[in-house]
């Protein structure tokens, strides 16, 4: 008999239950158990800068390294099991940020190395800006950064070169702009992240695009969400497909969203769901119960079909349950 | 109303309409030959070609003992999972592993999602925190790598080593 005679939808079912640590314990146990579980143990990739050296030492630029006639720097093929174990490979996370690599490592030769890659989060020193000098990263559609410098620069053209990407997480980055930039660059995002980021005029949060479907915005221990700018992308949003909006402000001090703020509901014509959540006080909402929430804000502010989600009402159901 | 089902080597077993509708399975093929309650067909069968008798009298004791309780809902993804296993179902799943997988099977051709969750959550259990070693030995699985196997493994598991 199989060790565990299930399909996989139940097996799945399991694993959710199981660490990291468990799904490795158990996959050395028998080779069948081992067969089963190689895609699920390899699907995420944690790296530190040790181990990419060691793995991929041919990718890092080193002064006087030696090129071939096209001008390529030569590379040294890798043993055929570290191929294979590529291919499972779906998310790599590079767990530490070191200015130097980062600046003399090819990332975009690394990705290229497996065949199923599309997300990949990387922490970062200080400014994302060595990602524009690196090239290949087309098959990336899901992308993190997240700086160890909160303030460093980020600029949606240090992202040129993720020609699919889909979806954006960006960590303590003050954001850069020129109009410039944001002309012809070749990616659509549709889900957007940020937290604890910053920008300044004339940059608006629109610059990352009029695809955007999904927005959060969480800033922790970081007054940015009280400030002028940010209360001015509340007053006009101007990003016509958002659907799913979250604000959370995990500061001391309260964000104060006034009914006249409220009304940028009216500006996002295809929202579905806002979740405010946090330290934010709506006067609008304030005087209802959960219970007449949806009808009022229907009526005072003339919205239909948005769903919303605040944060005293969540953290009340929560309680509930 | 009650309604009769019956098992893969043919054992038939007469349940109340409610308990059998746990399963979403039956309670959909009920539904869909549109069986009204005030229908008093004592005769009515239902087959369930894939599981067997043993079985699904434990499987249906767990239906008649939950027939009235409220789960959560099916969307609710999180608290389903963060749910512990209730005594008990706990003390219900205490079975040999054999049995344990066939009623985790049943529920799932059945469709008896508490009952999968719980089943699911029991197995997590016997493999969680612990070592290769102690984990063949609950379940009885014999070490069948080679030393080359073996070796490709301790580099394998460099990369997906947590860091």
């Amino acid at each position: 008999m199989q060790t565990l005679p299930f399909p996989h939808e139940i097996l799945l079912l399991v694993f959710q239950h199981l660490t990291k640590r468990d799904l490795l314990n158990l996959s050395v146990c028998s080779s069948e158990l081992r067969y089963t579980l190689k895609p699920y143990i390899l699907r995420e990739v944690k790296f530190d800068w040790g181990f990419i050296l060691r793995e991929f030492n041919h990718l890092l630029i080193k002064r006087g390294q030696k090129r071939d006639c096209d001008g390529e720097l030569l590379q040294v093929s890798r043993d055929c099991e570290a191929l294979s174990l590529r291919q499972f490979v779906e998310k790599i996370f590079v767990t530490q940020g070191n200015l130097q690599n980062e600046w003399n490592f090819n990332f975009g030769a690394m990705v290229s190395q497996f065949a199923n890659l599309t997300e990949l989060k990387l922490t970062i020193e200080s400014s994302s800006s060595f990602l524009k000098y690196n090239d290949s990263l087309q098959s990336i559609k899901k992308l993190e950064l997240s700086t160890i410098a909160e303030g460093s620069i980020f600029n949606l053209n240090h992202c040129q070169h993720f020609t699919k990407l889909t979806t954006l997480k960006i960590n303590g980055f003050c954001v850069d702009f020129d109009p410039e930039d944001t002309r012809d660059l070749p990616f659509v995002i549709k889900d957007l992240e940020l937290i604890n980021c910053s920008w300044s005029y004339p940059f608006q949060l629109s610059h990352f695009g009029h695809a955007i479907t999904t927005l959060q915005l969480t800033y922790i221990n970081h007054q940015f969400i009280l400030s002028e700018r940010f209360r001015e992308f509340l007053h006009n949003p101007s990003l016509p497909n958002l659907q799913y909006l979250t604000i959370s402000n995990q500061n001391v001090l309260t964000l104060h969203i006034t009914y006249r703020i409220m009304k940028f509901l009216k500006n996002i014509p295809n929202l579905q769901r806002l979740y405010l959540l946090g330290k934010i006080t709506n006067e609008t909402i304030d005087n209802f119960t959960v219970h007449d929430l949806e009808n009022k804000v229907r009526y005072v502010l003339n919205v239909n079909n948005v769903k919303i989600f605040y944060s005293s009402f969540v953290d009340a159901s929560r309680s509930i349950v | 109303m009650s309604i009769s089902i019956i098992s893969s080597d043919g054992e038939p077993f007469k349940v109340e309409r409610k308990v059998a509708e746990r399963s979403v399975l039956i309670k959909n093929m009920l539904g869909d030959l549109g069986n009204d309650d005030d229908d008093d067909d004592e005769s009515f069968e239902v087959p369930i070609p894939n599981v067997r008798g043993s079985v699904l009298q434990k499987i249906l004791e767990w239906c008649e003992h939950h027939k009235d309780t409220a789960f959560p809902d099916d969307e609710d993804d999180d608290s389903r999972k963060s749910a512990p296993v209730e005594e008990w179902d706990r003390e219900f799943l205490r079975v040999d592993q054999e049995m344990l997988y066939e009623i985790i099977l049943g529920a799932n051709y059945l469709n008896i999602r508490p009952l999968l969750d719980a089943g699911c959550k029991v197995v997590a259990e016997m493999i969680r925190g612990k070592t290769p070693e102690e984990i063949r030995r609950t379940f009885n699985i014999v070490n069948d790598f080679s030393p080359e196997e073996e070796a490709a493994i301790k580099r394998e598991n460099e990369w997906a080593e947590d860091r």
